[in-house]
């Protein structure tokens, strides 16, 4: 670890040089690594070596995130062998940034464009006042459904509150036995988002202190709501992104999906034959209020191991934020734009979507994001906050424990590994 | 002179660098690793045998480590067992064509183990599994077999269907160097195939079933593949603790302790020892009796 110090100086030394004269530094060659898995990612690199010609991009496609996380994890630690940018999730940004293996990206043309980005993404990728990431999607909650099979059970549109899709789960289920209104985000690992849409702030942090509140009143409700169906049989509990979850949607024995905005690249593909027959809806409420959150979504970071930070940061920043590049990655990823200018398009707006008949899905997403609360948190160990939520909130569906139970169980598990990695914790405040 | 003294030490160099880079640092490394502890705030520190004490009040670790365990009575005996069998039936003669039988049961041990789990993870699916259309078609209803009592019997089947060839390939090939005059000698005194092979050749094969036994101690304990490729599709029963392997992985890439996880592998490898040598003073005490 000795040694990602000294790489950390370097960069920091070479950050300062590089700070003074990023003019100069454009008239040399220069070549960055740049790790990625978004969709033709390729075709955006071509584009950004045109407009640069004196930056050669060596890109790597890892894939996915969790085979680039393990490289990357390995990398940080090793101290050397990281790329020059890195696509992370939004939700690790802060653990990477806290741990000082990607570095702030206002000094190097972040300050800049900051503001032209949707604030409850900007909020998502700072860590005490500085942007450690530029987005590249978000990723806003809303619901999808067949409206054929909702229709025979005599169920026009999405209810607005969650009691009352409760009730028409039950209305659903007795009109199709073999198919389910939705799957359990208890068992798709998406409870925390309910949570976010609740303007629950289970984790704050403030430099080195970290404020952890998970066993609370609200949580509760909501935890026990989500157990309550399952147990009553209203709801599937699947895993999620499996064979069998596909196969599911497929064949209409599931009827809906908490839907993130790049959920018909998803549910596209694996359900063709049910094409035309999808509606997105708002997401239900606790009080009809329509609220929202985000189902991930990534950033483009540049990591403290970079020789070239000036150059790393201009490839992040312009494939997300130039108006030309910005253009294209629309065009070619479909993915849900970031900038406040395209949010708000109108041509955007008004696309239609064949898979949802017709229906011009991206103004239910765009009202979604415009309500997803800005409070919300990721924890600087997010995959150790990820995976026990997931474990404890699926014990609690199982029954072997009370949701009470489950979520005390998250409370103390969260604090004492906070301690253990030297954090100062307050609890719910 | 200086040449011939050098010699050996030249011929071993290969072996020897690659042994120090790849396996004698790794674990100084490790070792040296499990002493400190690297937190979010304040960096890296020395903790001594910290690490080593919380390994030892790990529910997580030792409840994983008592499944394998489970695992390895269940399944050790059983894929020397079956490979055993095998064996022996090929090597009677009483059946023809058994070169075929050889390939046809050698071939699973060929496929890579994420591959045979993808497989098997299919064939095990709930709604859509070729297992279940089976069961359901001859009327017996729909089975999980990635349920919470019967997951580890399932990665088990997986695991004998993959190194029972692998078993009976060496030990038929042990057979093989049997000298034929014993068993011409006890066909003369009348002995019938059953005995022959019962008295005659496993015992003889005793050494080559222990160092068996040792392998599959030690690859049991070393069990992740198979729960790590199918903990996706059933991550209420498979969770990230369901074996020591697969928990130190889980804990080294999302939860970023490898201090910690160094601290665990080294008591990881050490039960792994006391288990091998406690196997090995015990067949040979059996020997010498």
């Amino acid at each position: 670890m000795k040694r990602r110090n000294l790489v950390a100086m370097a960069a920091a030394a070479a950050l300062a040089i590089a700070g003074a004269g990023v003019a100069t530094a454009q008239d040399e060659q220069v070549e960055i690594e740049f790790w990625a898995w978004s969709t033709n990612v390729e075709d955006m690199v071509a584009l950004f070596e045109e407009a640069h010609p004196n930056i050669k991009v060596n890109l790597v496609n890892t894939g996915g995130g969790s085979a680039q996380y393990e490289k990357l994890q390995v990398a940080f630690a090793a101290g050397s062998g990281a790329p020059d940018v890195a696509m992370i999730e939004h939700q690790y940004v802060l653990q990477y940034a806290m741990s000082g293996d990607i570095q702030p990206l206002d000094d190097l043309g972040g300050a800049a464009v900051k503001g032209d980005f949707i604030e409850s993404l900007v909020n998502q990728l700072s860590y005490d006042g500085k942007l450690y990431g530029i987005p590249l999607d978000a990723s806003p909650l809303a619901f999808g459904y067949r409206t054929d099979l909702w229709e025979q059970a005599g169920l026009a549109s999405v209810p607005t509150t969650w009691a009352e899709f409760a009730e028409a789960a039950a209305t659903y289920r007795t009109a199709h036995p073999d198919s389910y209104i939705v799957n359990s985000p208890i068992s798709e690992g998406t409870l925390l988002y309910l949570w976010w849409q609740a303007g629950l702030t289970p984790i704050e942090v403030s430099g080195t202190t970290i404020d952890i509140d998970f066993a609370n009143e609200t949580a509760e409700q909501i935890l026990s709501y989500w157990v309550d169906l399952a147990s009553r049989d209203l709801i599937s509990t699947m895993p999620a992104y499996t064979p069998e979850w596909n196969a599911a949607f497929a064949a209409g024995s599931l009827a809906g999906w908490v839907m993130p905005a790049w959920g018909p690249v998803i549910i596209g593909p694996a359900a063709p034959e049910t094409s035309g027959l999808w509606r997105v809806g708002t997401l239900p409420s606790a009080d009809g209020t329509p609220a929202s959150a985000e189902w991930s979504g990534s950033s483009y970071t540049v990591t403290t191991q970079s020789q070239h930070p000036a150059e790393a940061a201009e490839l992040a920043i312009w494939l997300n934020h130039d108006p030309s590049a910005y253009e294209k990655l629309f065009e070619l990823t479909g993915s849900f734009p970031v900038l406040k200018s395209y949010a708000t398009n109108e041509e955007f707006l008004a696309t239609p979507f064949e898979f949802f008949g017709g229906q011009p899905v991206n103004q239910v997403f765009a009202e979604a994001l415009a309500v997803v609360p800005t409070t919300w948190q990721w924890a600087p160990f997010h995959g150790m906050v990820r995976s026990t939520v997931r474990e404890q909130t699926a014990a609690a569906q199982n029954g072997t424990v009370t949701p009470a139970e489950a979520l005390a169980n998250i409370q103390s598990a969260v604090v004492s590994y906070a301690q253990e990695q030297g954090f100062t914790v307050t609890t719910g405040q | 002179m200086m040449l011939n003294r050098l010699w050996p030490y030249l011929l071993l160099a290969p072996f020897l660098i690659v042994f120090v880079l790849f396996f004698v640092m790794p674990v100084v490394l490790g070792t040296w690793e499990s002493l400190f502890r690297h937190t979010l705030v304040g960096g890296r520190m020395f903790v001594g045998v910290d690490n080593f004490a919380s390994v030892f009040r790990d529910a997580s670790f030792w409840g994983g480590l008592l499944r394998v365990l489970a695992f390895m009575a269940i399944f050790t005996p059983l894929a020397v067992g079956l490979g055993l069998l095998l064996a022996l039936a090929l090597d009677s003669g009483a059946v023809a064509g058994g070169w075929l039988y050889r390939l046809f049961y050698f071939l699973p041990y060929v496929i890579p183990g994420v591959v045979a789990s993808v497989m098997w993870g299919f064939l095990y699916g709930g709604t859509f599994g070729p297992l279940n259309d089976i069961l359901e078609t001859v009327g017996a209803g729909r089975f999980d077999f990635l349920g919470p009592d019967v997951a580890l019997f399932s990665i088990g089947n997986i695991s004998l269907w993959m190194y029972v060839g692998f078993n009976m390939i060496i030990l038929y090939s042990a057979l093989q160097s049997v000298s034929p005059e014993l068993t011409e000698a006890a066909v003369l005194d009348g002995a019938s195939r059953w005995q022959i092979a019962r008295r005659i050749k496993t015992p003889l094969l005793a050494p080559v079933l222990s160092v068996m036994a040792i392998f599959s101690i030690i690859g049991t304990l070393q069990l992740f593949t198979e729960p790590r490729v199918l903990m996706p599709t059933a991550p209420d029963v498979i969770g990230r603790d369901y074996v020591p392997n697969l928990y130190l992985y889980s804990l080294a890439t999302t939860g970023q302790q490898f201090n910690y996880v160094a601290a665990a592998a080294i008591v990881l490898a050490g039960v792994t020892f006391l288990i091998a040598a406690g196997y090995t003073a015990v067949s040979r005490l059996r020997g010498a009796r």
